[in-house]
């Protein structure tokens, strides 16, 4: 009997300790993920506070974009986040996620025009993978690209190793570039090539991009 | 002989219990509502539009409901004043107050459910009995408060197991996937990238569980209250059941108590979620069950055999 006894009480602690270390690990642990937000979301730090977590843009998603962050995301549990190559940002003109959301976490009055949303940037991460680059005429994401010609350009140049054809190389411009992430999903390597990534520029950063405004200023912002 | 005698006497309490046991009403009632409530909270899945959100926050017709913890939290977090945020909070608040405070608990929230099945499992398998102050809950909600303000995070609302199950039953189930394939074979980037994937997602027409890590929480939750403290969540932690026992004090809604009627049997003791608030109404100190921790369930009134319980309104509340 005391066996017994000794057997359930270790099963219990046992059972009890394992799952509440594992929601605790999984709460405390810090990972340097980084979580693309909705469009009109407040800067990362803004959006952690004014959001509550209560999914309903997620539930609002008419194509599944927006998974719901979870215990092991930390912080970021119950926050709603994008996974590019699972399912882009499609962009919907009437918002359904920022027009549910009861904290303005999710700003309605930043977005005047849904061209203009920054949930990041894409970059070419991969300058070796990427077929465009190779020489290859892929140009997918060129292709996808809703603000195709604006957001991403073709630039020709010649190919080094032939010297006798042309690389198409795709550029992407950052004024433009509304980081939906069709482009990252699109892309048809194991590995995108192509990635969005989060856009925040460090205050050196914007220093140097102080002439680029004041040129463009002059200018007019060209379509 | 007295082998006899013994089963005669045990059958015929048996007899005397099974005549006396009453029908519980008003837990058919209260099982109806609290399913109701899982319905209402998965009825977006089936294209119903009237409701939307979690237990959190959600809309109904059209009007905003949020959680007041959720609210408090939000604007001590965000330090900032949303009369939105505010005013479907208030409604909430009103609510509550005149229906009586942990009428939430009892009535909606999902995660009661849970404790009300672990309540019945601690019966028979709890290992450790471990009993700590009712006024836990009181100190959980002041520094659940206290931290929001400090981190700048709705701490409550991250590590909440109401959000957690309300969320993982407005989005964990998907039967959109057919539908949605449809939609994206529209959109030029998958023909692209994912024409596999979409082709599969064309031709797949069932329902997809998408739950989160997040239940992994509530399951631990739900093994402390099985093996370790009994009603550890509920009844001694949760700083939601803390808001509205405080807001409940001062609520008209009450349980009477008879006390000419009341033969002191303790059945209500044995079948009340937070027991000790019975202790002054059946000594005769006072006429309604006054403590806020009362929950409303309406247990007591079931099993009372003398009808000498019963929910009542208390008229000058205010005092």
């Amino acid at each position: 009997m005391e066996r017994r006894d000794f057997l359930k009480k270790g099963l219990a602690t046992g059972l009890v300790t394992c799952t509440s270390s594992f929601s605790l690990f999984a709460l405390l642990g810090q990972d340097n993920k980084t979580y693309f937000r909705p469009p009109g979301a407040l800067p990362e730090n803004e959006f952690l506070s004014a959001c509550i977590r209560c999914a309903k843009c997620v539930q609002a998603c008419p194509y599944d974009t927006l998974k719901l962050g979870s215990v092991t995301d930390g912080k970021n549990a119950g926050t709603p986040f994008i996974n590019f190559r699972e399912k882009p940002c499609y962009l919907c003109e009437d918002l359904p996620c920022v027009k549910v959301c009861p904290t303005d976490a999710l700003d309605i009055k930043s977005l005047v025009n849904i061209d203009l949303v920054h949930i990041g940037t894409a970059v070419i991460t991969d300058r070796e993978a990427c077929l465009s680059l190779n020489g290859i005429r892929c140009e997918i994401c060129y292709r996808v690209c809703p603000m195709i010609d604006r957001a991403i350009t073709l630039e020709k140049h010649e190919q080094e190793i032939t010297q006798k054809h042309t690389v198409f190389e795709p550029v992407i411009h950052k004024d433009y570039c509304t980081g939906c992430g069709i482009c990252e999903n699109a892309c048809p390597l194991d590995e995108s090539a192509i990635t969005v990534l989060p856009s925040q520029r460090g205050d050196k950063a914007k220093h140097y991009q102080y002439l680029r405004e004041q040129v463009k200023h002059k200018k007019g912002h060209k379509k | 002989m007295t082998f006899l005698f013994q089963t005669d006497e045990k059958s015929q309490i048996k007899k005397n219990e099974s005549f006396t046991k009453k029908f519980s009403k008003w837990k058919l009632v209260r099982r109806f509502v609290q399913t109701g409530i899982i319905f209402l909270l998965v009825s977006p899945v089936f294209g119903f539009t009237f409701f939307s959100g979690t237990l959190i926050s959600s809309e109904i017709f059209g009007f905003f409901l949020t959680d007041p913890l959720a609210a408090a939290d939000y604007f001590l977090a965000a330090k900032t004043f949303s009369v939105l945020v505010f005013g479907s909070a208030l409604t909430v608040l009103v609510f509550y107050f005149f229906v009586g405070g942990r009428v939430f608990c009892s009535w909606v929230c999902p995660v009661f459910l849970l404790t009300e099945l672990s309540e019945k499992l601690n019966k028979k398998f709890a290992v450790f009995k471990i009993k700590p102050s009712p006024n836990q809950k009181y100190f959980v909600l002041g520094a659940v408060l206290v931290l929001s303000f400090a981190t700048s995070k709705p701490i409550f609302e991250i590590v909440s197991p109401i959000g957690f199950v309300s969320q993982n039953l407005a989005i964990g189930i998907d039967t959109k996937s057919k539908v949605f394939g449809d939609k994206i074979s529209l959109e030029s980037g998958e023909i692209y990238g994912n024409l596999k994937k979409n082709l599969i997602a064309k031709d797949v027409e069932r329902v997809r569980f998408l739950f989160n890590g997040s239940l992994w929480f509530v399951l631990t939750i739900f093994l402390i209250d099985v093996f370790v403290v009994k009603n550890w969540w509920c009844k001694f932690t949760c700083p939601v059941g803390a808001f509205y026992s405080i807001l409940g004090k001062k609520s008209p809604a009450k349980i009477k108590i008879n006390h000419e009627a009341c033969n002191n049997c303790g059945k209500c003791f044995k079948v009340c979620f937070v027991n000790e608030v019975l202790i002054a109404p059946v000594q005769g100190k006072s006429d309604f069950v006054l403590d806020g921790s009362c929950t409303n369930c309406l247990n007591c009134v079931d099993v009372c055999p003398e009808s000498a319980l019963g929910a009542g309104i208390k008229k000058d509340f205010w005092k």
